[in-house]
């Protein structure tokens, strides 16, 4: 083997090797970087661009970045005070700053994943099978089993307010879009609705039982959100005392609902409620349905970023959360629920009269 | 068979040659711009990009966990 032949091979391999080192290089780079950062560039993806993709949930090292930030003093109350006051006066804000996770997150994330390992898992109920004239057979979701609900645990006289029994009956409406998406409309509403009420049951003491459900006559665009919440309000309630409607349509900007929200020391809790589909979750009106329901009992919205309650992901926040999130609700809004729960709900048309009156309306209008 | 097209005089040809020149030197530097900037941070970022959108979209697979493990190495 003469050493001019080694040589030229040599030399070919250099020619070829390095462009292509190059080029795998910057591609494994950006594999690389990609997923250390996969939770903001999948969240950049679903938010931006309006991907079909699941938000991954914050890396580590994206974690490490946000601890900096918590370096700050303490500003549980101030910030949550603060973010109230901005829902008073706020409808529909941005929800940028995606990661903002924290220690007390991935905290309650571990609870919550003992708990779920401690918990049997509850069996999924099969849907029943509905035969309408022309409709074809429903594709069934694979159920799997809800992520269970993170209680905190309360003393004193919240304690005491927990272990009231309320029992609320619901009517649903389901517009025509929902319907198309979920051909088992019914069981699909029932389902949401049991899943919502065991959350609610847990976190408040207040069972939602749904009275009937029926199909929600509106045009399947055009409409905003408080239209919708307008002509939800004025469908007859019959015997129920929350009525809500599930819309299967677009968003609306970034909204995922709208629902009345009494004033603090209002005599009536809200009565009626739109939910919209939130998209790439399990069950995409459940969080939505928790959120609506939440500002019918006089829970505010979190709008601040630095909030402890954003920042932990509470069904009030503007957060966004992994799609296996446990619910959970901030402290506050727990606190404010449970102390309206027996509330007598508005009668029909008292909240839209109640709209029209004071100069800030008492609707709180839902981000996604 | 007469033409009464006029005759450039020497310093109109000379004009002519600078406009000319600045007109080249503009393109020149616009396809140097192209040629050294342009392109390449099109194609190096869609590279890069490409291997993001790879990375964030399939942690899960072996051909992401093996530049992980060599990016390791080296961070």
């Amino acid at each position: 083997m003469n050493w001019k032949r080694i040589k030229a091979i040599g030399k070919l391999l250099l020619l070829f090797g390095t462009p292509l080192l190059v080029i795998v290089g910057l591609f494994g780079s950006g594999v690389y970087v990609g997923n250390l950062y996969r939770h903001g560039v999948t969240s950049f993806e679903k938010e931006w661009l309006g991907l079909d993709v699941d938000v991954a949930p914050p890396h580590e090292d994206e974690s490490d970045e946000d601890k900096s930030d918590e370096d700050k003093p303490d500003e549980d109350e101030s910030d949550d005070d603060k973010s109230d006051e901005d829902n008073r006066a706020s409808d529909d804000k941005d929800d940028d700053d995606k990661d903002d996770k924290d220690d007390d997150k991935e905290a309650k994330d571990k609870a919550s994943d003992e708990d779920r390992r401690k918990q049997p898992e509850p069996k999924p109920e099969p849907a029943p099978v509905r035969e309408p004239a022309a409709i074809t057979p429903p594709p069934v979701d694979p159920p799997s089993p809800p992520p269970p609900p993170q209680v905190d645990p309360l003393d004193g006289p919240l304690a005491g307010r927990l272990g009231v029994p309320v029992s609320v009956e619901v009517k649903v409406l389901v517009d025509d879009a929902l319907i198309e998406q979920h051909p088992d409309w019914i069981d699909y509403v029932q389902r949401t609705l049991s899943e919502a009420s065991s959350i609610y049951e847990k976190q408040f003491g207040v069972t939602l039982e749904l009275a009937s459900v029926g199909r929600w006559g509106v045009p399947t665009a055009g409409m905003s959100s408080g239209e919708l919440l307008d002509d939800v309000e004025a469908r007859p309630r019959e015997a129920a005392q929350l009525i809500i409607g599930f819309t299967g349509r677009p968003l609306d900007d970034r909204t995922s609902g709208k629902a009345f929200t009494p004033p603090e020391d209002g005599p009536y809790n809200g009565s009626a409620a739109v939910v919209y589909a939130t998209r790439q979750r399990r069950n995409p009106h459940v969080r939505g349905l928790l959120h609506e329901v939440g500002h019918l009992f006089g829970a505010l919205d979190i709008t601040d970023p630095s909030a402890p309650g954003y920042r932990s992901g509470s069904w009030m926040s503007y957060a966004p959360v992994a799609p296996d999130h446990a619910p959970w609700v901030d402290p506050k809004n727990r606190a404010r629920v449970l102390a309206r729960k027996d509330k007598p709900f508005a009668p029909a048309g008292a909240m839209t009269a109640a709209l029209e009156a004071p100069p800030e309306p008492p609707s709180q209008e839902s981000p996604q | 068979m007469s033409s009464d097209k006029p005759v450039p005089t020497k310093g109109e040809l000379e004009k002519k040659d600078d406009s000319a020149e600045e007109e080249t030197g503009g393109r020149g530097r616009l396809s140097w711009i192209l040629g050294w900037v342009a392109l390449p941070g099109v194609v190096v970022g869609g590279l890069f990009g490409g291997g993001v959108l790879v990375g964030a979209n399939f942690h899960d697979s072996w051909f992401t966990r093996a530049f992980v493990w060599v990016g390791e190495l080296f961070f």
